[in-house]
């Protein structure tokens, strides 16, 4: 008996030779091939995983402590400098310091240049000591100035706090809220969606019109319902895990649809048909062809309902129904920056925050996108 | 092939087969329309021949091969197996529990080369996971039976640590083989394997059953729409409509002398073996006909050249027309049927 | 078509009882009953008699268990009785006959405005794929997509002081507030709301835009249009003729989707622009677990997005009879 060709090797760019030593090419090692197609989706990944990086050692990548205070109050962003006032180079990058006056008219502080002060800023700078991992002593900061010195790079707040410190802070609420509630909505949305689309009959029905009924229920006035229960006096920890998990209640739904649909029709491939036929059990297709197969779909539908849950997180926090100072989030960032007089003339209080927020959902959007592609390796 | 042994056994027996989809009262209250796909099949299978189904797609095949792997739970009627040891047991009946030990012996082949593998999982685990969950070998154990079951369906050891997306079309159908054969099962259920193939590739997977067969004395029910494939490797023949068994014969006897015109109309739609032999086609016109919806009287009727007024409100009988010749149509006997064989002959 | 519509009521009863199931939920989450919480939000000056709160406490069976409750509470809703708010100290009827209809004067012009500017932004992106403006609206889409609305309400905010030095938000401007009714002032509140539209439509535009040019892509690459052009029909009578036609049903179909997303949209933008409709009065109800008026707003709003979306459910079919009923 002949044999046929030696294996096509669907769509791997270097094309493996036959035999044993050849490199095995996992349905994995696909979906990254094709995800790697997808420039931006790259590019934002990076982006994310620096991002999270940066929470994580948040005490290294923020120059001060999220509380300390310094003298300028609603001090704008310190521009960082390479030539300075007569136009002469420096190679080490400074900022100037700010000179203060008040507004007569309505009192509020007035801040210009100061060319007399220079700031020459560094890497590996000394600067506040901090604990790193809340654990490990630590005095070094990713970049800073000089003892005696100021430097800002996203301006002050009306305590005189850092700004960017408190970025580096907020999103490691933000970004870990975002991460943890899509985790709650994974374990949700499979069980709940999985016991759907096996069972079918009228659990499923049961499960389909609680499903609509979430999603036809505004989203926003829902989450400010459910926060309402949230009492006032909690612990800030408490308050997190109390608003993550009203968070997670609702996009459960998104990840229960897509998990439904694909054991719908997962169960009717030929494999589950054969793995039934030579007796495997329930439990074990489940386990070893269904879920594994409609992993990938998840993945997708979990990394496009993170910006949702930032979002809502932002949202409840801004509203003041969320989480709450002394926690420091973006969405309590935006709470304290939302009268009309900060929007007006210190505008650095919100764009910060609001420029974080909108380029990690941009990101997760990107990433989402790259993933969907992927998620299905053997297509085209 | 040649036909069959006299003294060979029966080794299933399927006796009024039903399976019928839907017609379940939903909560909102609507009431689906029952589909009939297997409509009460009878037929005898004995030990190591093999046995053709064909029909148009749609009318039940897949559905009646599933029953019998019990891949389905059959609506009603009886599957009799006849194990190695013990006595006969109805296979449509068992609890899954006590269905286990015969799973082994009753094994499946898909038509689809694509969904029939999990992609996920290498050829290891797809051929081994039988034996694992069925108890019959482990570990290292189980790495030498799959590199024998790949190299006995003509691929290579080492392929096994491969995923299916590596292979082709016809590699695919290979490794579903040595799937089915894990078990060393007595009946495979072919479920139209070679139709989804390049034509090319066809005729190597068909040797291969047909080797296979005879090595390891397997029985086969081999599923089809295709006349020339049923032709070539069937001992014996069911023909299938909307649900039922139309007519059943030898290989030969069917294709020399059609007793039902739906046989006939089948015959014909296939472009003869010899291009010169020039004949009328008496090609089927019509749809088949809707299982959830069946006409009165005989079912073939609207499409039937030969319809009378008694088929329109008589369902014909399935009846022994000689030994071993089953058909149903109030006609059989009295039309002069064209068949292939004799043309092919004529023609030579 | 009948058959549809009474299915389809069927479903919307069943989705409209859970709905109101989950709005109970709110109410009870908080702990202690209501009596406690408007006990506890009561400051000097009003006093509630002690018959009062027994009279309450059995108006809506606080001493018996929850199934009990809920259904007074359901039966009191179905005859309009929704309670009263604590904190206002009027029925929730009221509050709600009062904020509602500019919840809605806002909502569904935005839903209008969303499709009439997405569809045919989608149709051009589609047609034109990977010309510059194609790029060009993909990655506006992007960006509108992940903007918040109540982000953009903050920048127009700005942009109004900054580059207008005048407020923005608000019904009216600060010369109307207190003028009588005239046609000034209706057009002074047509622009304010027109600005609000325009807020909350963008996110929505910028989804729906991508659906309909997806859409419309698949369509597109059917063979029939090929077909068809070999023929020699001109370019945009053929897309318009059968592509569009087919891909703007399921466009228009998102509407259960896109519904939620407004009327979430209108009730935080509103909250920032100070417009009165019933997204402040929610977020003022929450905040002092006021829960009758939250549960109420909440159960209503979500009722409407479930009548707006049968009701255009029920148009799509007639219109097109070829969607699968
Ligand atoms: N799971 C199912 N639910 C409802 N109808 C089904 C199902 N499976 C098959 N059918 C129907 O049963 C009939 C027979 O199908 P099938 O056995 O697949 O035919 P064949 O294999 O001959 O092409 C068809 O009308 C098909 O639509
Ligand atoms: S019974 Fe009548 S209609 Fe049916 S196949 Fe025979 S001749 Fe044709
Ligand atoms: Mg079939």
């Amino acid at each position: 008996m002949t044999v046929e060709a030696a294996p096509t090797t669907a769509t791997a760019p270097s094309a493996v030779a036959d035999g044993v030593t050849a490199r095995i090419i996992s349905p994995r090692r696909l979906m990254w091939w094709k995800f790697r197609k997808h420039k931006l989706a790259v590019a934002s990944a990076i982006f994310l995983i620096l991002a999270y990086l940066a929470t994580i050692f948040a005490g290294f990548v923020a120059p001060y402590d999220p509380a300390t205070r310094s003298r300028n109050l609603y001090a704008p962003p310190q521009g960082i400098h390479f030539f300075d006032e007569i136009g002469q180079f420096h190679l080490q990058p400074f900022v100037y310091g700010w000179k203060m006056t008040r507004d007569l008219e309505t009192l509020s502080p007035v801040y210009t240049v100061n060319p007399e002060e220079k700031f020459p800023v560094g890497l590996f700078v000394r600067g506040e000591p901090y604990k790193l991992f809340g654990v490990i002593d630590a005095d070094v900061r990713l970049f800073g100035v000089a003892e005696g010195g100021y430097f800002h790079l996203a301006g002050t707040d009306h305590f005189g706090r850092d700004m960017f410190t408190r970025l580096v802070y907020g999103a490691q609420i933000s970004l870990s809220v975002g991460i943890i509630s899509v985790l709650v909505s994974l374990v949700l949305g499979l069980v709940i969606g999985g016991i759907s689309g096996l069972y079918g009959g009228w659990i499923d029905n049961f499960i389909q019109r609680v499903i609509e009924a979430i999603i036809a229920i505004p989203t926003i006035p829902l989450w400010l319902g459910l926060a309402a229960a949230v009492p006032r006096d909690w612990p800030p920890l408490y308050q997190y895990f109390a608003i993550l998990v009203v968070l997670s209640l609702i996009s459960w739904t998104s990840t229960a649809r897509v998990a439904r649909g694909r054991f719908l029709a997962l169960r009717e491939q030929d494999f589950v048909t054969a793995a039934r036929v030579y007796g495997a059990s329930r439990t074990r297709i489940i386990a070893k062809h269904l879920v594994p197969n409609l992993m990938s779909y998840v993945i997708v539908t979990l990394t496009l309902a993170i910006p949702g849950i930032i979002i809502g997180e932002t949202a409840l926090s801004f509203l003041g129904v969320g989480l709450k100072a002394p926690t420091v989030s973006w969405g309590v960032l935006l709470q304290e920056s939302q009268k009309v007089q900060i929007i007006q003339f210190y505008p650095w209080l919100w764009i910060g925050p609001a420029v974080c927020v909108v380029s990690v959902v941009l990101a997760f959007n990107f990433v989402g996108d790259g993933a969907r592609d992927a998620a299905d390796p053997f297509s085209r | 092939m040649s036909s069959i042994s006299v003294q060979a056994e029966p080794i299933l027996s399927v006796r009024d087969l039903k399976k019928h989809f839907g017609g379940k009262k939903t909560w909102s209250g609507a009431v689906s329309k029952t589909i009939r796909a297997v409509d009460g099949v009878t037929f005898t299978i004995y030990e190591g021949e093999t046995f053709g189904l064909v029909g148009e797609s749609g009318c039940g095949k897949t559905t009646l091969g599933r029953c019998i792997a019990r891949a389905l739970d059959p609506t009603g009627g009886e599957v009799v197996y006849a194990p190695k040891e013990g006595g006969a047991v109805d296979l449509a009946s068992l609890k899954p529990r006590d269905l286990r030990p015969y799973r082994q012996d009753v094994q499946m082949i898909f038509q689809d080369p694509i969904s029939s593998l999990n992609p996920r999982m290498t050829l290891l685990d797809i051929i081994g996971e039988p034996m694992v969950v069925n108890g019959l070998a482990r570990g290292e154990e189980v790495k030498h039976r799959v590199g024998d079951l790949l190299e006995r369906v003509g691929l290579r050891a080492e392929y096994m640590v491969r995923y299916p997306h590596a292979f082709s079309g016809g590699q695919r159908q290979r490794i579903g083989i040595a799937r089915a054969l894990a078990l060393n099962p007595r009946v495979i259920v072919c479920d139209e394997p070679v139709s989804a193939l390049d034509v090319s590739v066809q005729a190597q997977i068909l040797n291969l059953l047909q080797d296979l067969q005879a090595e390891k004395n397997l029985t086969y029910l081999f599923i089809a729409h295709d006349l020339g494939v049923v032709e070539y490797l069937c001992d014996r023949v069911a023909v299938m409509y909307v649900g039922q068994v139309v007519e059943l014969a030898e290989t030969s006897d069917l294709f020399a002398r059609p007793l039902h015109p739906y046989t006939e109309a089948l015959m014909s739609a296939v472009p003869p073996a010899n291009p010169r032999a020039a004949r009328a086609p008496r090609l089927l016109e019509g749809d088949l006909a809707n299982a959830a919806n069946l006409p009165p009287g005989c079912h073939f009727h609207p499409r039937c050249g030969y319809c009378v007024e008694r088929c329109r409100t008589e369902e014909p009988e399935l009846r022994e027309y000689s030994p071993g010749r089953f058909v149903r149509c109030h006609r059989a006997g009295e039309l002069k049927l064209d068949g292939v064989a004799e043309l092919a002959e004529a023609d030579l | 078509m009948m058959n549809y519509a009474i299915r389809r009521s069927g479903q919307m009863l069943v989705t409209v009882f859970v709905i109101s199931v989950i709005a109970f939920v709110v109410i009870q989450l908080p702990p202690g009953d209501f009596v406690n919480s408007y006990l506890a939000t009561l400051s000097g000056g009003n006093i509630v008699t002690q018959d009062a709160i027994v009279a309450l406490r059995a108006q809506f069976g606080l001493d018996e268990n929850l199934v009990v409750q809920y259904w007074r509470w359901l039966t009191n809703l179905l005859q309009g009785n929704m309670g009263i708010s604590f904190q206002y100290q009027r029925t929730v009827l009221d509050l709600l006959a009062e904020r509602l209809p500019l919840t809605l004067a806002i909502t569904i012009p935005t839903a209008i405005f969303v499709y009439m500017v997405a569809i045919p932004i989608g149709i051009y992106s589609a047609v034109r794929q990977y010309s510059l403006v194609d790029y060009l609206l993909s990655f506006a889409g992007f960006i509108f997509l992940a903007v918040p609305n109540f982000l953009i309400a903050i920048i127009a905010i700005y942009i109004g002081y900054r580059y207008f030095g005048g407020g923005v938000g608000g019904l009216f401007s600060p010369e109307y507030e207190l003028a009588p009714w005239s046609i000034g002032k209706v057009l002074n509140m047509m622009q304010n709301m027109s600005l609000a539209i325009l807020i909350i439509g963008t996110s929505g535009v910028a989804a729906t835009m991508r659906v309909m040019r997806g859409m419309l892509l698949d369509e597109l690459s059917q063979a029939y249009v090929e077909t068809a052009r070999a023929k020699g029909l001109g370019e945009w009578r053929l897309i318009m003729k059968y592509p569009v036609r087919v891909a703007v049903s399921p466009v228009l179909s998102t509407i259960g989707f896109v519904l939620p997303a407004l009327i979430s949209g209108t009730e935080i933008t509103a909250t920032v622009l100070n417009i009165p409709t019933t997204g402040p009065l929610l977020l003022n109800a929450v905040r002092s677990q006021d829960m009758f008026l939250a549960a109420s707003i909440i159960f209503v709003l979500s009722i409407l997005t479930v009548i707006g979306t049968f009701i255009s459910d029920l148009l799509l079919v007639w219109a097109d009879p070829r969607i699968k009923l």
